[in-house]
């Protein structure tokens, strides 16, 4: 579920964006249904897939209502293109064909459902001309909404002449129960969590707890979360030469400042020129289709063996570099009292091991690699280490750091 | 024992102080390999470029190539209602062959630039309604069903993909410049970087089955920086170390090839670019004139790198125009016509403009039919060619029937497209180089299922001697 200041004018809009985050932090382990709606009269979200202000048909204009959103949550918000088993895998037809989840009729349907939302105003509401309000959710102006029958997913027919609000509700409804939801979403989860290839038992498994919590709650998203880490595929080490994914860009440098009680002393954590250095920058995708695919394969020995890498969409010949430097230069920041925003690393655990290399190594490689270093990177880095002069046990601890995080064992989690 | 080449740039990068002698060691050894090596022409006429732009989001052409004749211009203002152009802003456009309907046509009022170039230098041409076909396709025969159908039309990734595939129903695993890539590599050294190389980032359109694509910034290639001083020989030493551990998972291994790519291709056009002077002015504060800029730079030292075929991909975003149109189109055209004008330029002045064409893509074309404020998801659109081998002054394939309902018409002004995806590739396939029709069959393997294989908006080059 994606909004973006990239493109937008909500990039001089910095309360939407920290709105619309509002909203996925306080139902990211809530239930998906009331995250749905949330997101659905988010003004940000409004902006971003032009739900606000979508106005009903207007014969004399000759227009007809906007497709934006109706298009994009369900292709990229919930249940994606193809009927979809538990598995994941497509459903297919007698000719072996995927089946399409909705087609142009059904796009135009939720077009019709998604008229009449405007900005949040105080006093009496206008249609037009109300400044854009991006801190409480869109306001209905049911003369604006579209009474008309619409047809919606899984033949059903909205009646004419339900109000905004039914609409709403029953048009979420059918997206929120339709079977691919489960699936569509574990198999999204696990990919960012745990393992760009998951098993079919795996999304399997996890869209089970998405049906079905054990309580007879459907879409109770502390319990997937729940399901995808502490699932035996999540928690066996496996050995196969696929398991695994890469660590977004920006999520390593994330990670490096977790480890590392990193601080500035403004508190402010401000990451500048984000998009050049990692290929992307919170909340500030190219498009809706945020940064990379989740069926992105990249080509050669992973596209041969027939696995997804999505984020090897954004692992270009510039990003890697970039990334590297950035984080080295992470590494080794020290505090500037010109700069308050400065983020400077708290490495005073490692600085005491400095003196001992291989102890030095392997609590970072507990630290940041779940004790999963190869021997041989371990000599490497406990090699260099030794080599910076013992007194400079700060550099030592940098050099380690620096090492590991650039490293293609940190870079792909396993 | 003969040292391996990869071996060398380490134990040199060690024994460097910075990159930027890393950068300058490995292009004395490119340098080296290249004067071993059979000596390749250095001549312009060996020389050809394909540069693919891509509009992504989906250009509403319907507002970038405009009938002006009065009668076909009301049907026009009455069906687009707010998001019309005025008659009398369109720049009108002077056709070397008339329309056979009677129809004339103007740009969008912010292309003086290329309507310059259509006019006068004749070096552009328009091919219109476009788009994504399987088969030879009529609106009749998509209102009814019979039709078979490009998968997931009017969805934004999937059309972006099938249009850089150039292979609607095929597989998804390679785009129609890399399988040209694969063909056609040969002419170039095999010491040099990857004739494909994106501006932009991954694509489809680059993925070959041999040739993967580099990508370049707008800034240049970039090396790895802060490793001065003793301690920093330490440890580049140990980042190569890391680099070339030999990776059981496919994961790591392909980042760390990504990597010691990067870095060994660095080196390579870092010397290259080192002498390289281009005086044409670029727009500023655009990253597409940036990237253009970067292409025209790398096009310039092409003699340099040991190359005689490149592929392009550069790229511009925010052509989804569900909203506020006007003003947003306005911005987005305005860019691109001194984009690309100022490429041409560029080409003029590297005395190469008949051995680089560029063409325009997008993921489709626009709902005839407003929402109010924007258009929605359609289908065929209009491309545009540029370069002094490009028949100019024209508009190729068949301008549709602007009616709402009417023959061409698919749904709220969604045209049916009339020529190919696989035709419009085919055609610049062709002037590229690809001249057997198994080897065209390879870069677009429907194209027999079209009536043709040459639109006909390309002249011929003399085949390479």
């Amino acid at each position: 579920m994606v909004i973006s200041a990239n493109g937008n004018s909500m990039f001089q809009h910095p309360e939407a964006m920290a709105t619309y985050w509002d909203v996925l932090t306080q139902d990211a382990f809530g239930n998906f249904r009331q995250l749905l709606e949330d997101v659905t009269l988010n003004p940000g979200m409004g902006d971003y897939l032009d739900m606000v202000h979508n106005d009903k048909p207007n014969p004399q204009r000759n227009t007809a209502p906007n497709e934006n959103y109706a298009r994009e949550v369900m292709q990229l918000f919930t249940i994606g293109l193809y009927k979809l088993n538990q598995d994941g895998s497509q459903q297919l037809d007698s000719n072996s064909q995927p089946i399409p989840t909705y087609d142009q009729d059904v796009v135009e349907g939720y077009a019709q459902v998604f008229t009449g939302w405007y900005w949040y105003q105080t006093g009496t509401p206008t249609w037009n001309f109300a400044p854009p309000e991006y801190r409480h959710p869109m306001i209905a102006f049911p003369n604006h909404h579209d009474t008309g029958a619409k047809t919606l997913l899984n033949g059903v027919t909205l009646p004419a002449g339900q109000t905004q609000a039914q609409d709403l509700q029953n048009g979420l409804d059918l997206i929120f129960n339709h079977p691919n939801v489960g699936p569509f979403i574990a198999q999204r989860l696990i990919q960012r969590l745990v393992t760009s290839n998951p098993s079919p038992g795996y999304i399997s498994r996890v869209a089970g707890v998405f049906a079905n919590n054990s309580r007879s709650v459907r879409g109770d998203m502390k319990a997937v979360v729940q399901a995808i880490l502490l699932d035996p595929e999540a928690r066996t080490l496996t050995g196969s030469n696929s398991y695994g994914h890469e660590r977004e860009p920006l999520i390593r440098l994330a990670n490096l400042y977790r480890a590392f009680s990193a601080s500035s002393s403004s508190g402010k954590f401000v990451v500048n020129n984000s998009t050049f250095n990692f290929g992307q920058a919170a909340l500030y995708a190219p498009s809706v289709f945020n940064f990379f695919s989740p069926f992105y394969s990249q080509s050669g020995p992973i596209q041969n063996a027939g696995l997804v890498a999505p984020e090897f969409q954004i692992t270009t010949d510039t990003t890697v570099i970039t990334s590297a430097n950035k984080m080295r230069s992470a590494v080794y920041q020290q505090p500037n009292p010109n700069n308050p925003d400065t983020i400077v690393l708290d490495l005073s655990s490692q600085t005491q091991l400095a003196s001992n290399p291989a102890s030095l190594v392997d609590s970072l490689n507990l630290l940041l690699m779940s004790g999963q270093m190869s021997s041989n990177m371990r000599s490497i880095v406990i090699n260099a280490v030794t080599q910076i002069p013992a007194a400079n046990t700060l550099e030592r601890a940098q050099t380690a750091v620096h090492l590991i995080v650039t490293s293609p064992e940190f870079v792909i989690e396993k | 024992m003969e040292i391996s080449r990869r071996r060398f740039i380490r134990q040199t990068a060690c024994a460097a102080l910075g990159t930027s002698s890393i950068a300058s060691t490995v292009w004395n050894l490119r340098a080296i390999n290249a004067a071993t090596a059979q000596a390749i022409s250095s001549g312009t006429s060996e020389f050809r470029a394909l540069v693919c732009l891509f509009l992504y989001g989906g250009n509403d052409a319907n507002n970038m190539v405009v009938p002006t004749d009065n009668a076909t211009y009301g049907v026009y203002a009455n069906a687009r209602g707010p998001i019309g152009l005025a008659q009398s802003s369109l720049l009108p456009l002077n056709l070397v062959t008339p329309d056979p309907q009677g129809r004339t046509f103007g740009l969008h009022p912010n292309m003086p630039e290329l309507q310059s170039l259509f006019n006068n230098d004749r070096k552009l041409a328009i091919t219109a309604n476009v788009g994504t076909l399987v088969e030879p396709t009529t609106a009749g025969m998509y209102l009814n069903g019979t039709a078979k159908l490009p998968p997931q039309l009017f969805s934004h990734a999937d059309q972006q993909v099938e249009w850089q595939t150039g292979w609607a129903d095929g597989p998804r695993t390679s785009g129609w410049g890399g399988r040209l890539a694969d063909l056609l590599t040969s002419f170039n050294n095999a010491d040099a970087i990857s004739m494909s190389i994106s501006l932009n980032g991954s694509n489809t359109f680059q993925v070959g089955n041999q040739v993967s694509e580099y990508q370049v910034s707008t800034q240049g290639p970039i090396g790895l920086s802060g490793f001065g001083g003793t301690d920093g020989q330490i440890r580049y030493q140990a980042v190569q170390d890391l680099l070339n551990l030999p990776q059981q998972n496919l994961f790591e291994g392909e980042f760390a090839k990504i990597t010691n790519r990067a870095i060994t291709n660095n080196a390579l056009l870092t010397g290259a670019l080192s002498g390289v002077t281009l005086n044409t002015p670029f727009p500023a504060n655009s990253d597409l004139s940036d990237q253009l800029q970067m292409i025209a730079k790398i096009i310039a030292v092409r003699d340099a790198l040991g190359m005689r075929r490149q592929i392009y991909f550069c790229s511009v975003t925010g052509y989804d125009t569900h909203s506020n149109e006007l003003t947003t189109q306005n911005n987005l055209l305005t860019e691109l016509s001194q984009c690309m004008n100022a490429f041409y330029q560029a080409t003029k002045e590297l005395g190469i403009s008949d051995r680089v064409t560029l063409f325009t893509a997008s993921d489709f074309s626009r709902t005839f039919q407003s929402n109010g404020g924007g258009s929605d998801h359609a289908w065929g659109s209009h491309a545009l060619i540029l370069g002094d081998s490009v028949k100019g002054g024209d508009i190729y394939g068949s301008y549709p029937t602007i009616a709402i309902g009417g023959p061409d018409d698919v749904g709220e002004g969604r045209w049916v497209p009339s020529t190919s995806v696989d035709e419009y590739s085919a055609t610049l396939a062709k002037w590229y180089g690809v001249s057997s029709p198994t080897d065209l069959a390879t870069v677009l393997p429907n194209i027999g299922r079209f009536a043709n294989p040459d639109v006909g908006f390309m002249n011929q080059l003399p085949p390479p001697s």
